[in-house]
């Protein structure tokens, strides 16, 4: 695999890799930030640049490329398979209740003995992580792994990018076919449990109206100090840790991603299921930093040689929040120890998805994932 | 320019925020704006933190009053809960019927429920702080060691003197409480045993009541035998003396039904009385010496007369390991032996009988011996361990057809048992049985018991019944000879004939006179006509014919059933061999005649009318001259005024018993340089009686109903020595 790493717009950006041979039905491009005004803009300039190859990305207003880059860029890198096959697909996803169909048609389209690995990329205000995961299941052979970001608001709109262009309430897949492709993560998440436990007392799906019988809403106000839109903003800095009974004292992770038009409901970037025990989380700065670092670790031992390949990073809004100006410290840590040969692409999003068909895996909210993409 | 890695945060975000400046910090802002905007970076990292600051400190704060209020909420719930389960608690222990209560480490009563205080009669407030294990188990007790062992107890009864004076049966348990190795105090559970006291008594005293019922019943078994013995005795001895007398045929027929009638009801009386005595425990044994050979043989010429009557014949082989002298209890080896023989004798209806005795194992002080008669009767049916229950035939219409209480078998196994021994019986129907039973005998030092041998001489037994035949030839092997059998007459002679010169020649004959039929007189002359050196022969002829077949040329004859000793010894004799090496034939023998005691005085001691008359006649019918005492200072008199050989003593007398007179007279025998035989007469064959009789100076024992050959052997035992 041939790999290389471009920035369109923004203060940093870099030449066109202006060989013809690079684009391909064996070429991905992945795109993170922003895909700017159609025409004229950075994705309508890189589908000119990449007419046959497959396109995915997501926009982010905090693009990832070997490193933090400027709001308003658009982070690129492009990735020449030489033994490996790639074949698009998408799907529409208006409401949440679709997210399971999404699956079985997008599986169903990918559908292929020689299939590895599922990567893409969605507009996580209306996915349902599970729902897609156990479409894809009915439709994909067990194992084949699937991972991905959701796309984060950027410019005012949140939208998956592909060889069409943007498009929000949507689903965008490439899956990559051969026996040499390979796709593998590091998550860290870094989040310390504080205060009480609290039991979900109403909910539904991935709305949670009341803990402990108290409104969820007058709970984060408390806390938070505000209300309102200051209110969702302020909470991403305090996601819910929910308690998996059967692993003691592990929490998955749900950040408030909307708020009710009466202003009693907070969604949340997962099911929260009724009954359940949540506890609010908090983190520290530098143990964010030093988690992702230990993710890129970790993701670094398995890697195989000196081959050049790339990596795809999510962080999130999260995170992004409670580090503030410290922010670029994440990717910068992880990029410092990943090999060199390795580029790095990606951004802040608003989740990651890695998972295998039928096996361990979700979407991990608040974390700082790393997906190693790479052909041996 | 490079962020050095390793800078402290704060330094690392001002260089971020400097650089993205265009400066450095050794490169000043060149112009105003470039400071404004230095600032701003500089406040912005401020607000951020500050603000941050903020949401921690409000964070920390809201939580921990959270924390405070989840904290409060759970002690009040878990005070409240605690409290309910208290009072649940306290509401199941004042439910329960038991007394509880519940001690502090020193053992002191910390609670106790209602009935506890009923059961103890005392209130709450006198009993909170007192040792309970002393108040109960007294004021020696170290309820503070209890306590620190922390081991559980019980103690099932006691008997607590209430303040009220008022004593109750209590039983109580103690546990103690721990925690780790610590004992916090413990738990005490009273319970009111009074009832079960008392029924415990009431069972006590009816155990005790049916005990001495028991003892009543078997004491009044005892009596009542001895009481129907006694009459019946002289119902026997009577129907004897009338059997002599003149009679027509009727009154000989009438008479015989009536000794037989008799002495049924006296066996039936015996096997009721023994089987009680078993039953109720009561039954001793006696532990003599006596001579088992003579003892089998005896018991065989029992059924002798019945067995020819039956045309059975009937016939004893002892194996050559048989010890001869043993000690134990003979009448009760005799008592098994019979039963079982008159059951063979009277199940079967043709053929024989035939009983085998071995050794089976011997200890260093014990012989087991065991016994087999065999028939070939009406068989078994069924279980045969059945028929050694009480009351138990092979179906109620044996009972009908063969008669017997039923308890002879059960009677036998309980025997066998006490003699440590084991009873059976196999077999199968129409085919016969056999029955079998061992005993353990104690060997006798005094007589070592020497296997009977003989040289290894060629015999011949002539006999044509085959099962006879071969039963003799076992016999005979046993003792070393080389026994061989011929089936009828004209086999014999050949083979009495073929001998020659290389073959040694046969030494005696044995001839079934009964079954080769009335051509044996003339095929013995033939043979001694044919045959030089013919052998001797002995005649086997039926019981009691003797006399009838004397005259037909046999060397000598032997009555079925053989006597072991006279087929031995005749055996020994005819074979030319000394005498010694011969069985000892005891004191009894048929072949001697009866000594005569014509003349001679006895004294009689009786105060029964009955018995007076029959012993005296069976006394006189021996040819002695007997007169009678009615008690024992009658007695006294008379031996003080005449001169007798022998006195036959009663225990059981008005006036003067049979122990006293007998110490009298042994007191005025001191000195003197006499002493009088005394023959005890008692109708209690009870074990202790003999000795007692010893004891006061009696020198021999003789049991009613007096059995002829035991009185003859007494006689002759105390008369001959002294024969004039």
């Amino acid at each position: 695999m041939i790999a290389a790493v471009f920035e369109l717009g923004g203060p940093g950006a870099s030449a066109l890799p202006s060989v013809p041979w690079f684009d391909g039905e064996s070429t991905l491009v992945l795109a993170f930030g922003a895909p700017g005004p159609s025409p004229g803009g950075h994705l309508h300039e890189l589908r000119t640049m990449f007419p046959r190859a497959a396109i995915l990305g997501a926009s982010t207003p905090h693009p990832y490329l070997d490193g933090p880059c400027a709001e308003g860029a658009l982070a690129c890198a492009a990735l020449r398979f030489e033994q490996s096959r790639l074949r698009r697909a998408s799907v529409q996803l208006l409401r949440a209740e679709q997210s399971h169909q999404a699956g079985i048609e997008l599986g169903s389209q990918l559908d292929h003995p020689e299939l590895q690995a599922v990567l893409l990329c969605a507009d996580g205000s209306v996915l349902r992580s599970t729902s897609l995961l156990r479409g894809l299941g009915s439709s994909l052979p067990p194992g084949t792994v699937v991972a991905g970001g959701l796309a984060l608001e950027q410019g005012g709109l949140s939208a998956v990018l592909d060889n069409d262009g943007a498009h929000g309430h949507c689903i965008v897949a490439v899956g990559l076919y051969g026996e040499r492709v390979h796709v593998r993560g590091a998550v860290s998440k870094g989040w310390q449990r504080f205060g009480p436990r609290r039991r979900v007392t109403r909910a539904s799906g991935p709305w949670v109206y009341e803990l402990d019988d108290r409104p969820v809403v007058r709970v984060y106000e408390e806390y938070l100090g505000r209300g309102g839109a200051a209110l969702l903003e302020a909470a991403l800095r305090m996601p819910l840790g929910l308690h998996d009974p059967s692993r003691d004292g592990a929490v998955a992770v749900r950040s408030v991603v909307g708020m009710d038009e009466h202003g009693i409901a907070l969604s949340f970037s997962g099911e929260v299921p009724q009954g359940a025990e949540v506890q609010f989380l908090r983190a520290r700065k530098q143990a964010l930093i030093d988690g992702a670092a230990r993710a890129a670790e970790r993701l670094s031992r398995g890697m195989r040689g000196e081959q050049s390949g790339c990596v795809l990073a999510f962080g999130q809004r999260g995170r992004h929040l409670v580090m503030g100006l410290r922010a670029p410290e994440e990717v910068e840590a992880a990029r410092a120890v990943l090999p060199q040969t390795m580029s790095l692409i990606g951004g802040v999003s608003a989740g990651a998805l890695l998972a295998r068909v039928g096996g361990e895996g979700e979407l991990y909210g608040e974390s700082f994932t790393l997906l190693e993409i790479a052909e041996g | 320019m490079q962020i050095p890695r390793t800078a402290a945060p704060l330094t690392r975000l001002l260089h971020r925020q400097l650089q993205d400046l265009g400066l450095s910090p050794t490169c000043r802002p060149a112009d105003i704006d470039t400071w404004r905007l230095v600032l701003e970076k500089i406040d912005e990292a401020y607000r951020a933190a500050d603000e941050e600051q903020e949401l921690s400190g409000r964070s920390v704060e809201l939580a921990t009053r959270e924390m405070e209020t989840v904290v409060e909420e759970l002690r009040s719930s878990q005070e409240s809960q605690l409290a309910e389960e208290r009072e649940k608690l306290r509401a199941s222990i004042n439910a329960v019927g038991e007394g509880l209560a519940t001690l502090d480490e020193m053992g002191r009563v910390t609670s106790i429920n209602p009935a506890g205080l009923r059961l103890l009669g005392a209130r709450e407030a006198e009993l909170r702080g007192q040792d309970l294990l002393r108040l109960l188990q007294g004021e020696s007790f170290d309820s503070l060691a209890a306590l620190r062992a922390g081991v559980p107890f019980k103690v099932d009864e006691l008997f607590f003197v209430r303040k009220d004076g008022e004593q109750v049966a209590l039983a109580f348990a103690f546990d103690p409480v721990r925690r780790d190795d610590a004992c916090l105090g413990g738990v005490v559970v009273l319970r009111d045993v009074s009832e079960e006291v008392e029924r415990t008594e009431a069972l006590e005293s009816a155990r005790d009541v049916a005990e001495s019922a028991s003892r009543a019943k078997s004491e009044f078994l005892a009596n009542m035998s001895h009481e129907i013995r006694t009459p019946l005795n002289g119902v026997i001895g009577i129907a004897h003396l009338l059997a002599g007398t003149d009679l027509d045929e009727t009154q000989r027929g009438y008479v015989a039904t009536l000794k037989t009638s008799a002495e049924s009801l006296l066996g039936l009386i015996n096997d009721i009385l023994d089987f009680s005595k078993i039953e109720a425990c009561r039954f001793e044994l006696e532990h003599i010496e006596f001579d088992l050979l003579n003892l089998c043989d005896e018991v065989l010429q029992t059924f002798a007369q019945p067995a020819q009557a039956k045309g059975l014949r009937l016939a004893a082989v002892f194996a050559p390991n048989l010890p001869r002298y043993v000690q134990g209890d003979p009448l009760r080896v005799r008592q098994i032996l019979t039963n079982l023989v008159a059951n063979a004798v009277k199940f079967t209806s043709r053929g024989q009988v035939s009983v085998h005795a071995r050794k089976l194992l011997e200890g260093p002080d014990f012989v087991d011996i065991g016994f087999r008669v065999c028939d070939t009767g009406i068989g078994l049916r069924d279980d045969p361990s059945e028929l050694f229950e009480a009351f138990t035939q092979a179906d109620s219409s044996t009972t009908r057809r063969y008669g017997g209480t039923g308890l002879g078998l059960a009677i036998c196994k309980q025997l066998a048992h006490l003699m440590g021994g084991e009873i059976g019986a196999e077999g199968s129907e129409g085919i016969g049985s056999t029955f079998w039973f061992t005993v353990r005998l104690m060997r006798t030092a005094s007589r070592p018991t020497r296997a009977p041998r003989l040289p290894r001489r060629r015999v011949l037994v002539v006999h044509g019944y085959r099962p006879e035949g071969e039963l003799m030839i076992e016999q005979l092997s046993t003792w070393g000879l080389r026994p061989e059998l011929a089936y009828d007459l004209k086999e014999a002679a050949s083979r009495l004939r073929s001998t020659t010169h290389d073959v040694q020649p046969f030494e005696l004959v044995y001839l079934d006179r009964e079954s080769l039929g009335d051509l044996c007189g003339q095929w013995m002359s033939s043979l001694r006509r044919q045959v030089n050196n013919a052998p001797p022969v002995i005649g086997l002829v039926p019981f009691g014919a003797s006399r009838q077949h004397e005259r037909e040329g046999f060397s000598l004859l032997l009555e079925r059933p053989w006597r072991t000793r006279r087929l031995f010894n005749s055996t020994a004799r005819l074979l030319g061999l000394a005498p010694q090496d011969g069985i000892d034939e005891g004191s009894e023998s048929e072949v001697k005649a009866a000594p005569s005691y014509v003349g001679r005085r006895v004294l009689l001691v009786e105060d029964n009318r009955v018995n007076q008359l029959v012993a005296r006649r069976l006394l006189e019918k021996e040819g002695l001259k007997v007169e009678v005492a009615n008690h024992g200072i009658e007695a006294l008199q008379r031996l003080e005024q005449e001169r007798f050989e022998l006195v036959f003593m009663d225990c059981q007398m008005p006036e003067m018993d049979g122990f006293e007179a007998t110490l009298a007279l042994r007191e005025r025998e001191e000195g003197t340089g006499q002493r009088l035989p005394i023959v005890a007469l008692t109708a209690n064959a009870v074990k202790g009686d003999r000795e007692r009789c010893l004891e006061v100076g009696m020198d021999d024992y003789l049991a009613k109903p007096i059995d002829l050959p035991t009185l003859r052997h007494v006689l002759r035992r105390w008369l001959c020595s002294s024969a004039r």
